[in-house]
Protein backbone atom coordinates (compact mmCIF):
# COMPACT_ATOMS: atom_id res chain seq x y z
CA UNK A 1 0.00 0.00 0.00
CA UNK A 2 1.05 3.61 -0.36
CA UNK A 3 2.12 5.38 1.99
CA UNK A 4 1.87 9.56 2.16
CA UNK A 5 6.03 9.15 2.78
CA UNK A 6 6.05 7.17 -0.60
CA UNK A 7 4.77 9.66 -2.38
CA UNK A 8 7.62 12.34 -3.27
CA UNK A 9 10.11 9.52 -4.54
CA UNK A 10 7.27 7.57 -6.32
CA UNK A 11 6.46 11.69 -8.34
CA UNK A 12 10.22 11.64 -8.71
CA UNK A 13 10.68 8.61 -10.54
CA UNK A 14 7.75 9.22 -12.40
CA UNK A 15 9.20 12.45 -13.46
CA UNK A 16 12.23 10.51 -14.81
CA UNK A 17 10.52 8.08 -15.99
CA UNK A 18 8.00 10.99 -18.04
CA UNK A 19 10.94 12.81 -18.90
CA UNK A 20 12.52 10.00 -20.72
CA UNK A 21 9.28 9.85 -23.65
CA UNK A 22 10.04 12.44 -25.34
CA UNK A 23 7.40 14.86 -25.31
CA UNK A 24 7.11 18.32 -24.44
CA UNK A 25 8.52 19.23 -20.85
CA UNK A 26 5.78 21.94 -20.01
CA UNK A 27 2.84 19.31 -20.53
CA UNK A 28 4.75 15.91 -19.46
CA UNK A 29 4.95 17.90 -16.15
CA UNK A 30 1.32 19.62 -15.83
CA UNK A 31 0.02 16.06 -16.62
CA UNK A 32 2.46 14.20 -13.97
CA UNK A 33 1.32 16.95 -11.34
CA UNK A 34 -2.18 16.23 -12.47
CA UNK A 35 -2.16 12.69 -12.40
CA UNK A 36 -0.44 12.47 -8.78
CA UNK A 37 -2.68 14.75 -7.46
CA UNK A 38 -5.83 12.76 -8.46
CA UNK A 39 -3.96 9.98 -7.12
CA UNK A 40 -3.53 11.48 -3.62
CA UNK A 41 -7.01 12.64 -3.53
CA UNK A 42 -7.61 8.96 -4.64
CA UNK A 43 -6.03 7.92 -1.56
CA UNK A 44 -6.71 10.23 0.57
CA UNK A 45 -3.74 12.61 1.36
CA UNK A 46 -4.86 15.02 0.15
CA UNK A 47 -8.41 17.66 -0.62
CA UNK A 48 -10.03 18.21 -3.85
CA UNK A 49 -10.68 22.31 -2.96
CA UNK A 50 -6.68 22.20 -2.89
CA UNK A 51 -6.90 22.32 -6.55
CA UNK A 52 -8.87 25.80 -6.43
CA UNK A 53 -5.79 27.35 -5.96
CA UNK A 54 -4.27 26.45 -9.27
CA UNK A 55 -5.50 29.51 -11.09
CA UNK A 56 -4.85 31.67 -7.92
CA UNK A 57 -1.11 30.33 -8.35
CA UNK A 58 -1.12 30.81 -11.95
CA UNK A 59 -2.48 34.50 -11.82
CA UNK A 60 -0.61 35.66 -8.57
CA UNK A 61 2.99 33.90 -9.05
CA UNK A 62 2.92 34.22 -12.71
CA UNK A 63 0.90 36.37 -14.36
CA UNK A 64 1.14 39.52 -12.14
CA UNK A 65 4.79 38.83 -11.39
CA UNK A 66 6.65 42.00 -13.07
CA UNK A 67 10.32 40.72 -13.22
CA UNK A 68 9.03 37.78 -15.54
CA UNK A 69 7.56 40.16 -18.10
CA UNK A 70 11.05 40.74 -19.39
CA UNK A 71 11.12 37.22 -20.77
CA UNK A 72 8.87 37.67 -23.71
CA UNK A 73 11.02 40.93 -24.83
CA UNK A 74 13.90 38.95 -24.37
CA UNK A 75 13.07 36.57 -26.80
CA UNK A 76 11.20 38.85 -29.06
CA UNK A 77 14.69 40.88 -29.72
CA UNK A 78 16.72 37.61 -29.70
CA UNK A 79 14.23 36.45 -32.30
CA UNK A 80 14.65 40.00 -34.56
CA UNK A 81 18.63 39.70 -34.63
CA UNK A 82 18.74 35.80 -35.61
CA UNK A 83 16.16 36.53 -38.07
CA UNK A 84 18.16 39.93 -39.46
CA UNK A 85 21.02 38.06 -39.67
CA UNK A 86 23.47 40.05 -37.66
CA UNK A 87 25.46 36.76 -36.32
CA UNK A 88 26.53 35.93 -39.55
CA UNK A 89 27.79 38.92 -40.32
CA UNK A 90 29.36 39.39 -36.93
CA UNK A 91 31.56 36.19 -37.28
CA UNK A 92 32.48 37.02 -40.88
CA UNK A 93 33.80 40.61 -39.99
CA UNK A 94 35.06 38.75 -36.84
CA UNK A 95 36.67 36.21 -39.29
CA UNK A 96 38.72 38.88 -41.13
CA UNK A 97 39.60 40.76 -38.52
CA UNK A 98 41.67 37.65 -36.28
CA UNK A 99 41.63 35.11 -39.03
CA UNK A 100 45.48 35.94 -40.03
CA UNK A 101 46.38 35.11 -36.46
CA UNK A 102 46.74 31.39 -34.88
CA UNK A 103 43.59 29.91 -33.72
CA UNK A 104 41.76 33.14 -34.62
CA UNK A 105 38.72 31.66 -36.33
CA UNK A 106 38.46 29.96 -32.71
CA UNK A 107 38.78 33.50 -30.94
CA UNK A 108 36.03 35.04 -33.18
CA UNK A 109 33.80 32.46 -31.93
CA UNK A 110 34.54 33.20 -28.92
CA UNK A 111 33.51 36.50 -29.05
CA UNK A 112 30.94 36.71 -31.12
CA UNK A 113 29.60 33.62 -28.73
CA UNK A 114 30.13 36.47 -26.10
CA UNK A 115 28.02 39.53 -27.68
CA UNK A 116 25.36 37.54 -28.81
CA UNK A 117 24.71 35.74 -25.90
CA UNK A 118 24.46 39.02 -23.93
CA UNK A 119 21.88 40.16 -26.43
CA UNK A 120 19.99 37.09 -27.29
CA UNK A 121 19.36 34.73 -24.47
CA UNK A 122 18.83 31.48 -25.83
CA UNK A 123 21.10 28.76 -26.10
CA UNK A 124 20.05 26.13 -28.21
CA UNK A 125 19.07 29.06 -31.35
CA UNK A 126 22.35 30.49 -31.08
CA UNK A 127 24.72 27.12 -30.97
CA UNK A 128 23.01 26.07 -34.28
CA UNK A 129 23.13 29.33 -35.98
CA UNK A 130 26.60 29.70 -34.84
CA UNK A 131 27.67 25.97 -35.97
CA UNK A 132 26.06 27.07 -39.04
CA UNK A 133 28.00 29.93 -40.24
CA UNK A 134 31.63 28.77 -38.56
CA UNK A 135 31.44 25.08 -38.76
CA UNK A 136 32.44 24.97 -42.58
CA UNK A 137 34.76 27.93 -42.45
CA UNK A 138 36.69 26.31 -39.93
CA UNK A 139 36.91 22.90 -41.60
CA UNK A 140 38.29 23.94 -44.83
CA UNK A 141 41.29 26.01 -42.79
CA UNK A 142 42.03 22.57 -41.74
CA UNK A 143 40.71 23.53 -37.78
CA UNK A 144 41.05 19.83 -35.45
CA UNK A 145 37.50 18.84 -35.55
CA UNK A 146 37.78 18.27 -31.59
CA UNK A 147 38.25 21.98 -30.74
CA UNK A 148 35.76 23.42 -33.25
CA UNK A 149 32.83 21.34 -32.07
CA UNK A 150 34.06 22.46 -28.21
CA UNK A 151 34.96 25.90 -28.70
CA UNK A 152 31.29 26.21 -30.77
CA UNK A 153 29.28 24.49 -28.16
CA UNK A 154 31.00 26.24 -24.99
CA UNK A 155 30.76 29.62 -26.00
CA UNK A 156 27.29 28.63 -27.58
CA UNK A 157 25.82 27.89 -24.00
CA UNK A 158 27.80 30.34 -22.37
CA UNK A 159 24.07 32.68 -23.09
CA UNK A 160 22.97 31.75 -19.72
CA UNK A 161 25.66 33.12 -17.52
CA UNK A 162 26.19 36.40 -19.57
CA UNK A 163 24.09 39.55 -18.59
CA UNK A 164 21.21 39.80 -19.40
CA UNK A 165 20.28 36.13 -19.51
CA UNK A 166 16.76 34.44 -19.07
CA UNK A 167 18.22 32.02 -16.35
CA UNK A 168 19.51 34.79 -14.22
CA UNK A 169 16.10 36.78 -14.01
CA UNK A 170 14.31 33.82 -13.18
CA UNK A 171 17.00 32.73 -10.96
CA UNK A 172 16.58 36.47 -9.19
CA UNK A 173 13.12 36.26 -8.89
CA UNK A 174 13.37 33.00 -7.26
CA UNK A 175 16.22 33.84 -4.61
CA UNK A 176 14.35 37.27 -4.05
CA UNK A 177 17.20 39.36 -5.29
CA UNK A 178 17.36 42.25 -7.31
CA UNK A 179 17.76 41.61 -11.09
CA UNK A 180 20.89 44.04 -11.09
CA UNK A 181 22.60 42.67 -8.39
CA UNK A 182 22.16 38.94 -10.42
CA UNK A 183 23.86 40.76 -13.40
CA UNK A 184 26.47 42.53 -11.74
CA UNK A 185 27.47 39.38 -10.15
CA UNK A 186 27.51 37.68 -13.29
CA UNK A 187 30.15 39.70 -14.93
CA UNK A 188 33.01 38.47 -13.11
CA UNK A 189 32.37 34.81 -14.05
CA UNK A 190 31.73 35.44 -17.67
CA UNK A 191 34.56 37.33 -18.34
CA UNK A 192 36.72 34.89 -16.16
CA UNK A 193 35.28 31.79 -18.60
CA UNK A 194 35.66 33.57 -22.05
CA UNK A 195 39.57 34.47 -20.84
CA UNK A 196 39.84 30.66 -19.77
CA UNK A 197 38.23 30.05 -23.89
CA UNK A 198 40.89 32.50 -25.62
CA UNK A 199 43.73 31.31 -23.71
CA UNK A 200 43.32 27.57 -24.03
CA UNK A 201 42.95 28.51 -27.43
CA UNK A 202 46.45 30.32 -27.28
CA UNK A 203 48.01 27.58 -25.55
CA UNK A 204 46.53 24.97 -27.88
CA UNK A 205 47.91 27.34 -30.80
CA UNK A 206 51.89 27.51 -28.98
CA UNK A 207 51.39 23.61 -28.30
CA UNK A 208 49.90 22.31 -31.14
CA UNK A 209 49.79 24.43 -33.81
CA UNK A 210 48.59 22.52 -36.39
CA UNK A 211 45.13 22.22 -34.60
CA UNK A 212 44.43 25.67 -35.18
CA UNK A 213 46.52 27.44 -38.19
CA UNK A 214 45.90 30.68 -39.33
CA UNK A 215 43.97 31.53 -42.12
CA UNK A 216 46.31 32.69 -44.92
CA UNK A 217 47.10 36.16 -45.13
CA UNK A 218 45.71 36.90 -48.88
CA UNK A 219 42.29 35.21 -48.16
CA UNK A 220 41.69 37.49 -45.54
CA UNK A 221 42.78 40.53 -47.80
CA UNK A 222 40.85 38.93 -50.26
CA UNK A 223 37.36 38.58 -48.13
CA UNK A 224 38.45 42.52 -46.54
CA UNK A 225 38.62 43.75 -50.53
CA UNK A 226 35.64 42.11 -51.48
CA UNK A 227 33.61 43.52 -48.27
CA UNK A 228 34.67 46.90 -49.42
CA UNK A 229 33.81 46.95 -52.77
CA UNK A 230 30.41 46.11 -51.41
CA UNK A 231 30.20 49.69 -50.13
CA UNK A 232 29.04 52.74 -51.34
CA UNK A 233 31.79 55.39 -52.84
CA UNK A 234 33.79 57.22 -50.18
CA UNK A 235 33.59 54.74 -47.17
CA UNK A 236 36.93 52.90 -47.21
CA UNK A 237 37.51 51.24 -43.78
CA UNK A 238 41.05 49.96 -44.40
CA UNK A 239 43.51 52.14 -45.65
CA UNK A 240 45.48 52.59 -48.66
CA UNK A 241 48.50 51.18 -48.34
CA UNK A 242 46.34 47.84 -46.79
CA UNK A 243 44.63 47.84 -50.81
CA UNK A 244 47.62 48.27 -52.53
CA UNK A 245 49.55 45.67 -50.58
CA UNK A 246 46.31 43.18 -50.70
CA UNK A 247 46.11 43.83 -54.96
CA UNK A 248 50.00 42.91 -54.88
CA UNK A 249 50.24 39.09 -56.01
CA UNK B 1 15.73 8.27 -30.82
CA UNK B 2 12.31 7.10 -32.03
CA UNK B 3 11.44 6.77 -35.65
CA UNK B 4 9.20 8.91 -37.34
CA UNK B 5 6.44 6.95 -37.15
CA UNK B 6 7.02 5.95 -33.19
CA UNK B 7 7.37 9.96 -33.03
CA UNK B 8 3.84 10.60 -34.57
CA UNK B 9 2.54 8.31 -32.96
CA UNK B 10 4.23 9.72 -28.87
CA UNK B 11 3.45 13.22 -30.52
CA UNK B 12 -0.72 12.18 -30.56
CA UNK B 13 -0.97 9.68 -27.72
CA UNK B 14 0.97 12.43 -25.31
CA UNK B 15 -1.37 15.29 -26.73
CA UNK B 16 -4.16 12.93 -26.04
CA UNK B 17 -2.92 11.68 -22.67
CA UNK B 18 -1.15 15.02 -21.39
CA UNK B 19 -2.23 17.71 -23.26
CA UNK B 20 -5.69 18.03 -23.75
CA UNK B 21 -6.82 16.37 -20.63
CA UNK B 22 -4.59 18.93 -18.40
CA UNK B 23 -5.06 22.26 -20.41
CA UNK B 24 -9.35 21.22 -19.90
CA UNK B 25 -8.84 20.41 -16.20
CA UNK B 26 -6.93 23.89 -15.71
CA UNK B 27 -9.69 25.79 -17.76
CA UNK B 28 -11.89 24.74 -15.54
CA UNK B 29 -10.41 24.97 -12.36
CA UNK B 30 -9.81 29.07 -13.59
CA UNK B 31 -13.33 29.36 -14.53
CA UNK B 32 -14.75 29.93 -11.02
CA UNK B 33 -11.73 32.12 -10.17
CA UNK B 34 -12.70 34.49 -13.09
CA UNK B 35 -16.93 34.29 -12.39
CA UNK B 36 -15.63 35.84 -9.02
CA UNK B 37 -13.55 38.44 -9.86
CA UNK B 38 -16.14 39.34 -13.00
CA UNK B 39 -19.24 39.30 -9.91
CA UNK B 40 -17.48 41.10 -7.40
CA UNK B 41 -16.03 43.80 -9.84
CA UNK B 42 -12.77 43.31 -8.59
CA UNK B 43 -10.23 45.92 -9.33
CA UNK B 44 -6.45 46.39 -9.12
CA UNK B 45 -4.43 47.39 -6.02
CA UNK B 46 -2.14 49.54 -8.14
CA UNK B 47 -3.11 53.12 -8.34
CA UNK B 48 -5.84 53.64 -11.30
CA UNK B 49 -7.49 49.92 -10.21
CA UNK B 50 -8.11 49.01 -13.30
CA UNK B 51 -10.76 46.14 -13.50
CA UNK B 52 -8.91 42.68 -12.69
CA UNK B 53 -12.03 40.89 -14.65
CA UNK B 54 -10.52 40.79 -18.03
CA UNK B 55 -7.04 39.33 -17.36
CA UNK B 56 -8.73 36.65 -15.42
CA UNK B 57 -10.42 35.58 -18.33
CA UNK B 58 -7.07 35.26 -20.14
CA UNK B 59 -6.69 32.39 -18.26
CA UNK B 60 -9.17 29.59 -19.01
CA UNK B 61 -9.37 30.93 -22.46
CA UNK B 62 -5.91 30.71 -22.78
CA UNK B 63 -6.05 27.00 -22.06
CA UNK B 64 -8.81 26.20 -23.74
CA UNK B 65 -7.01 27.87 -26.85
CA UNK B 66 -4.06 25.77 -26.23
CA UNK B 67 -6.14 22.10 -25.96
CA UNK B 68 -7.87 23.06 -29.09
CA UNK B 69 -4.65 23.50 -30.85
CA UNK B 70 -3.67 19.75 -29.28
CA UNK B 71 -7.00 18.65 -30.89
CA UNK B 72 -5.28 20.21 -34.69
CA UNK B 73 -2.55 18.67 -33.88
CA UNK B 74 -3.47 15.11 -32.72
CA UNK B 75 -5.61 15.44 -36.10
CA UNK B 76 -2.22 16.73 -38.12
CA UNK B 77 -0.35 13.47 -36.73
CA UNK B 78 -3.31 10.78 -37.92
CA UNK B 79 -3.03 12.73 -41.40
CA UNK B 80 0.69 12.06 -41.13
CA UNK B 81 0.29 8.47 -40.26
CA UNK B 82 -1.97 7.90 -42.88
CA UNK B 83 0.16 9.40 -45.33
CA UNK B 84 -2.03 12.38 -46.35
CA UNK B 85 0.52 15.23 -45.72
CA UNK B 86 4.24 14.98 -44.19
CA UNK B 87 5.18 17.11 -41.43
CA UNK B 88 8.40 17.23 -39.40
CA UNK B 89 8.28 15.74 -36.25
CA UNK B 90 11.87 16.39 -34.87
CA UNK B 91 11.71 19.47 -32.43
CA UNK B 92 15.55 19.85 -32.74
CA UNK B 93 15.98 20.39 -35.99
CA UNK B 94 16.61 23.83 -36.38
CA UNK B 95 14.03 26.58 -38.00
CA UNK B 96 16.64 28.47 -40.75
Amino acid sequence: MITLEMMPPLMFGGLILAMLIGFPVAFTLAALGLSFGFLSIYLGFFDLNFLQAIPGRIFGSVLSNELLLAIPFFTFMGSVLERCGLAEDMLDSMGQLFGPIRGGLGYSVIIVGFILGAITGTVAAQVIAMALISMPVMIRYGYNIRYITGVLAASGTITQLVPPSLVLIVMADQLGKSVGDMYLGAWGPSVLQIALFAGYTFILGLVKPYHVPPVPRDEADAARLAAVAQMPDGHHPVGRSDLRRARAP
Amino acid sequence: MLSERGQLWLDMIGTLCFLIPSCLLLSYLSWPFFMQAYVVGETSSNAGGLLRWPIKLVVPVGFVCLALQGVSEVIKRIAALKGYVVIDAKYERPTQ
